[in-house]
């Protein structure tokens, strides 16, 4: 190896070390989120002679060997690159769409024994008000759902009635209760708004 | 399917983790999701929902306190990007059920979920973000299916 690409190298690890440093720095100044417990039961233990002696001595070691050498990838992922964006199997579209359920789970539909009671849009909004007194839901019908509640109501039919439903669903991981409003004209019931979906029964 | 973090609750001044899920609701009744929990591969096999949401009982109402995804984590989610105008508290009026939070020890390990088995099981019932009771279930030690 010539000189010149030696003095690259070293120049290359120098700039890692700095970044090693000034990333420790940095975690320590801003330390990341809490941390959440797995098992909440579990009691920490005090840490073995072994763990210390990692901790003070192996520890850093093994970081820099590995960080100075790979210090542009680390960081990068460290930071949040987007990497996956580069990535060819990735459905960027997937993620941007809104949630849906997959095919195999989008199987309820409301029923004509579902049906309870036929409401004015004016009774059902008067009734979903969410109020809370520390202010932390929007002042509206549904609170944080009203988003959800309007493209509901402008997507029906004006011909279209009203009515609150509560059905149940059967899927693979369980039974759920599911509650709502749900578009009906004449006969033929038309699409639904959920308020509630709840586990009945654990499979 | 790896063990999944708990998401945890502060009630009663302590902080505690919990298996239930209330944020799923929300999604699931349509609220927008910015994508948590849909990449695949996921950031981390025991996180599979994407975030950890931080939840709060106070004064008899469950509120959803802050949002947490894993460093690095392909989805900047936080309450403000989920519920944008409420970036520090928002009422979980959506959510209809019961919290369950583990405490004691580990009876039994499962290695997927939320289905491990602890000594005992604090159950708060919960109706449209507002707490109408809680109870404590103690747990055995289950047997094997076979």
């Amino acid at each position: 190896m010539n000189t010149v690409w030696l003095v690259y190298l070293l120049c290359y690890l120098g700039i890692g070390v700095v970044v090693l440093i000034a990333h420790r720095a940095y975690r320590a100044w801003k330390p990341q989120g809490g941390s959440f417990p797995i098992f909440p039961g579990l009691q920490e233990k005090p840490p073995s002679w072994k763990a210390r002696l990692f901790d003070a001595i192996v520890g850093p070691i093994v970081v820099l060997l590995i960080f100075v050498p790979l210090w542009p990838l680390l960081l990068s992922i460290e930071y949040g690159f987007p990497w996956h964006r580069f990535k060819f199997w990735r459905d960027k579209a997937k993620t941007d769409a809104a949630f849906t359920w997959p095919e195999s789970e989008a199987g309820f539909e409301v029923t004509g024994a579902d049906l309870l009671e036929k409401l004015s849009r004016a009774d059902i909004e008067a009734a979903e008000m969410v109020d809370d007194p520390l202010h932390a839901v929007p002042d509206k019908p549904f609170g944080h759902l009203n988003g959800v509640w309007q493209a509901f109501v402008d997507g029906l039919a004006p011909e279209s009635e009203l009515w609150s439903f509560r059905g149940l669903w059967k899927t693979p991981y369980g039974d759920y209760q599911m509650q709502g409003y749900v578009a009906r004209q004449g006969e033929k019931l038309g699409p639904h708004f959920l308020t509630s979906q709840r586990l009945r029964k654990e499979v | 399917m790896t063990a999944q973090f708990f998401e945890a609750l502060h009630y009663d001044g302590r902080e505690m983790g919990m298996t239930t899920e209330p944020l799923g609701d929300y999604f699931a009744l349509g609220g927008a999701n910015p994508g948590l929990g849909l990449d695949w591969p996921a950031d981390c096999t025991a996180l599979w929902r994407g975030y950890i949401g931080t939840w709060e009982i106070l004064r008899g109402r469950l509120y959803l306190i802050a949002i947490n995804v894993l460093p690095g984590s392909r989805v900047a989610a936080s309450l403000e990007t989920v519920f944008p105008g409420y970036p520090d508290r928002v009422f979980a009026h959506w959510f209809t059920g019961t919290l369950r939070i583990p405490q004691g020890k580990v009876l039994k390990y499962v290695h997927m979920g939320h289905q491990s088995t602890f000594e005992r099981d604090l159950l708060i019932d919960v109706e449209r973000g507002v707490i109408r009771g809680e109870r404590v279930r103690e747990n055995e030690v289950p047997q094997d299916k076979g």
